[in-house]
């Protein structure tokens, strides 16, 4: 009995015991619960309150300025409309549209907001002649020029690549919120964040089709998940979501839930950049504000909430208008939409804009340079959060054309040398000659490639581009005329080690005596070697320099023709000095920067300072127009009309490894290489390779011609440049070259006695005796 | 020592706001800085038929793009609006990359604002621009001379 009464207290004793462990332990789950619930309040209410999103830089190019009188054609305009995200339809009825008739096109613009102001809405009527703009008119009156939307080529974005366009709920068609809650939520304005019901109904389909097949989220879940969570599918990750989701509910209204929800959800992808929110979802798919949407789009961006890749209605139309159909049948259940309403929009066509093939295409290499020149004044973190609006020079129609010519060419040169596919690389640089202006950038033969960029990190020999500063200072000596006879006769430099420099022309030929702007044009490196040594390479370095090339050259022979590297951009700086008769800008390609509420932060405006006399430049100009007219360019005047007057330079490296061409017309320059990144000789001049890339651009391009303006210093006298005797203009061989003054030849000689002498060789006996 | 914390936080926060904040150009009506004496000895921004005697008076067309943007970047002169005077220029620069009179008038502004040096620069280019119209260069050299 005794023992019984000492053993039974032990029995009752054991699940009280129990009972108090079991309580200690719910005490502690119940302090563990809320410390969790005090720090996930903590982590709803400092994102929620906070700054919700990092918002990209959004970069655009330039707008489209139409004016009568401007070179553009047709199709090009075309093509960017529809980049833009334009609809061609065949009467415009509201903005975002175009119609072409023909030569005729009605556009109806959006409001744009621009760095330097804003254009309204309004219907844009142009008329072009040929490829001529020919009339502008807005609203039906004509005015003198208008400006159009710019097409939107990139973003600076964090390493999640989100974009979105905010919103706010006003902005949002009642409709769309409506649909939204009836297709993912119904019991959203009545549950607390979860939905017990939702969650049953899901947990039921699932256990009948044994899979899961349908979730059971609340749009609030759904926002927590995205906003605060990750995708995983753990029990830990669901708790939480659950308990944040009650939290988010219990702080906050529902109507700001729907509208974070609104601008957070994932709606597509395109390339890199993420598309988030019902805001750029609008203007992606449609090319309209979301305000606009129509009830049959708003079913489809509703409907491809679900699966967003798997609805994509520009890649799988049929599955994107069966989802649609079923939204639209739901507004028709829930009395969003009236019988008349749902049979009319269901058979309405998606309407999404055209992809083209280059819709929506973002311009890498640009995009770096645009990057590299902003960071000298703006944090990272600014570009990638704040929402800046980053406006360029980048022409959408010189870019296409410039990519398209480089991929085709390189592609036909393969073939035509037998050069193994995709083993040659290019990379070229266009811009405006007077503004510096950066209007193309190509940084690789795929031109939607984001790596390395051979505009601007390549930096390669520049062979003979290096020959236009080597006479340029030879003439601001003023020692040297263009028809100054120079000798193309070997020639030796000794180096202070004992070394021997001694170049040899391409042909491997000497050219006798010849005038000075000729042995550009030809491009011979024996003369040029000569007149480099002779003018010094003090004087020629300092002309890079002058020129805008930045590094410090080595005083050595070998850079009179060009030993030395430089990336295609550096060169386009250095050409841009001669092409804007040596007025040097530097090369930019922003034009302004402002919030993303429109306020004007920067702008970078026209620098411009003379680094070469204007004479000397005019001479230069001259003789580089010589190399496209007689010389190692000609093959540009099989390509365009010879009026342009076009001026460039070939170039080509040792053993051929670098294939260069430089050259401009009035209005454009523009640089091109093509090399192999293994640095492999190729069986390419710059004549050959680079040329015909620069042709195939520009021909496809309304260029003005180069038409330099000759100073009070430069007076143009008829010549015969061998003999530096002046004669008549209709005297054989008569040349009309320009002279700064004071430096023309002053003998002058009759068409007679020039044949006779001709004929008896003296004019050499006259210069270099016997 | 309250008084020390209270300044330490202060700088603190300000060092913060400093950190975050970007900064606004604004407009530019501030920047006018020209005196009156050197303004009078230059020629006239508008006068009547001024773009034409800038450009020697057989190019500049009367009417189209170019004759719109530089009336309108007059306009916004007159009333101090320079910065959308400039950006007007800079348009009109797009268009006519070698038409003198958006120089000069680039040249102009940034006299207003004391960059005299790229004043310089800019009536240098318009001189450059010039060709050999004795007019028009030696109204650039009125602006080269009080660009120096």
């Amino acid at each position: 009995m005794r023992a019984m009464k000492k053993s039974a207290p032990r029995k009752q004793h054991k699940p009280r015991r129990w009972l108090g462990v079991l309580l200690k332990l719910m005490l502690a789950g119940a302090v563990a619960l809320a410390c969790l619930m005090v720090y996930l309040d903590a982590q709803v209410r400092e994102k929620f309150e906070g700054k919700r999103w990092a918002l990209p830089a959004k970069v655009y190019a330039r707008p489209l300025e139409l004016y009568a009188g401007l070179g553009l054609n047709p199709d090009d305009l075309r093509q960017e409309l529809l980049q833009v995200g334009y609809r061609e339809v065949p009467v415009v009825n509201e903005v975002g549209q175009f119609a072409r008739n023909g030569d005729e096109f009605m556009i109806g613009r959006r409001y744009v907001q621009l760095w330097d102001g804003a254009e309204n809405a309004a219907r844009i009527e142009v008329a072009f002649e040929g490829n001529t703009v020919e009339d502008v008119a807005i609203n039906g009156n004509p005015v003198e020029l208008a400006r159009l939307e710019p097409l939107l080529i990139g973003g600076i974005y964090t390493a999640h690549n989100e974009d979105r366009d905010l919103i706010q709920l006003k902005e949002v068609p009642p409709l769309l919120a409506q649909t939204l809650v009836a297709v993912e939520d119904r019991d959203f304005y009545h549950h607390f964040g979860i939905s017990i019901k939702g969650i049953s109904r899901a947990m039921l389909a699932n256990i009948k089709a044994g899979a899961w097949v349908q979730g059971g989220s609340t749009l609030t879940q759904q926002l927590v998940k995205n906003f605060y969570l990750n995708q995983e599918r753990t029990l830990y990750r669901k708790t939480t979501e659950v308990l944040m989701a009650i939290l988010l509910d219990m702080h906050y209204d529902k109507n700001e839930i729907l509208e974070t929800y609104l601008n957070e959800v994932f709606l597509g992808q395109s390339g890199r950049r993420a598309i988030h929110g019902f805001g750029l979802a609008a203007q992606f798919y449609f090319g309209k504000h979301i305000s606009k949407l129509e009830p049959h789009e708003i079913a489809l961006i509703v409907g491809m909430v679900k699966g967003p890749s798997y609805y994509n209605p520009r890649r799988f139309a049929e599955r994107a208008l069966n989802r649609r159909n079923t939204v639209l049948m739901v507004m028709h259940e829930q009395g969003l939409l009236s019988d008349a309403q749902y049979k009319h929009y269901r058979y309405k066509t998606l309407g999404v804009t055209q992809a083209s093939d280059y819709k929506n295409v973002e311009y890498p290499a640009f995009l770096q340079l645009v990057q590299r020149q902003l960071r000298e004044d703006y944090n990272e973190s600014d570009l990638t959060s704040e929402g800046l609006k980053i406006y360029t020079s980048l022409d959408p129609i010189v870019q296409r054309h410039a990519e398209i010519a480089m991929q085709n060419r390189l592609d036909q040169t393969e073939r035509e040398y037998r050069i193994a596919r995709d083993a040659l690389e290019g990379a070229m640089v266009v811009a405006a000659t007077e503004t510096g202006e950066v209007e193309a950038l190509i940084g690789a033969r795929n031109p939607r490639f984001f790596g390395f960029n051979r505009a601007l990190d390549a930096n390669r020999p520049v062979g003979s581009l290096a020959k236009p500063a080597v006479y340029l200072a030879a003439l601001r000596s003023q020692q040297y005329t263009l028809i100054t006879p120079l000798d193309d006769a070997p020639v030796t430099v000794a180096g202070r080690s004992g070394t021997k420099w001694q170049p040899e022309n391409y042909d491997k030929q000497n050219h006798g005596i010849l005038p000075l702007y000729q042995a550009m044009a030809t491009s011979l490196n024996q003369a040029t070697a000569r007149l480099g040594m002779t003018v010094g390479l003090d004087k020629v370095v300092q002309t890079f320099s002058d020129l805008g090339v930045q590094q410090e050259l080595p005083k050595y022979p070998s850079i009179l023709l060009g030993s030395f590297s430089l990336s295609p951009f550096e060169v386009a700086e250095m050409y841009q000095t001669l092409a804007a008769s040596g007025f040097h800008t530097p090369l930019k390609a922003i034009r302004g920067v402002t919030t993303a509420d429109g306020e004007l932060l920067s702008r970078y405006g026209y620098q411009v300072e003379q680094s070469i006399d204007s004479d000397s430049a005019y001479l230069i100009q001259f003789a580089m127009q010589k190399v496209v007219s007689e010389g190692t360019g000609q093959y540009l005047l099989q390509r365009m009309p010879a009026e342009l007057n076009l001026a460039g330079k070939t170039g080509t490296s040792d053993s051929q490894r670098d294939s260069w061409f430089a050259g401009f017309s009035g209005d454009k320059l523009a640089v091109t290489w093509v090399g192999r990144d293994d640095n492999k000789p190729m069986p390419l001049t710059g004549a050959s390779g680079a040329l015909r890339v620069w042709a195939d651009t520009m021909a496809g391009l309304p260029l003005k011609p180069l038409l330099p303006l000759p100073g009070e210093g430069i007076s143009q006298q008829w010549v015969l440049p061998l003999s530096q005797q002046l004669t008549d203009a209709d005297c054989e061989g008569a040349q009309l070259i320009p002279f700064i003054k004071g430096s023309e030849p002053t003998e002058q000689i009759s068409c007679h006695a020039a044949a006779t002498e001709e004929h008896s060789g003296s004019w050499w006996q006259s210069i270099f005796g016997d | 020592m309250r008084y020390f914390v209270f300044v330490l936080l202060f700088s603190l926060l300000a060092g913060c706001a400093n950190q975050q904040s970007l900064t606004f150009i604004g407009d530019e009506n501030t920047g006018e800085q020209i005196t009156s004496e050197l303004f009078a000895s230059l020629p006239a921004w508008q006068v009547p038929g001024f773009a034409v005697q800038i450009n020697g008076g057989n190019q500049y067309p009367q009417q189209g793009a170019l004759a719109k943007l530089l009336a309108d970047a007059d306009s916004a002169f007159l009333q101090r609006r320079y910065a959308d005077c400039r950006s007007y220029l800079e348009r009109a620069q797009r268009i006519a990359p070698r038409e003198v009179s958006v120089y000069v008038r680039l040249s102009y502004l940034a006299l207003l604002f004391s960059q005299k040096s790229q004043a310089q620069q800019l009536a240098l280019r318009a001189l450059a621009l010039s060709g050999s119209d004795e007019q028009v260069r030696g109204e650039v050299n009125k602006l080269i001379g009080a660009s120096r």
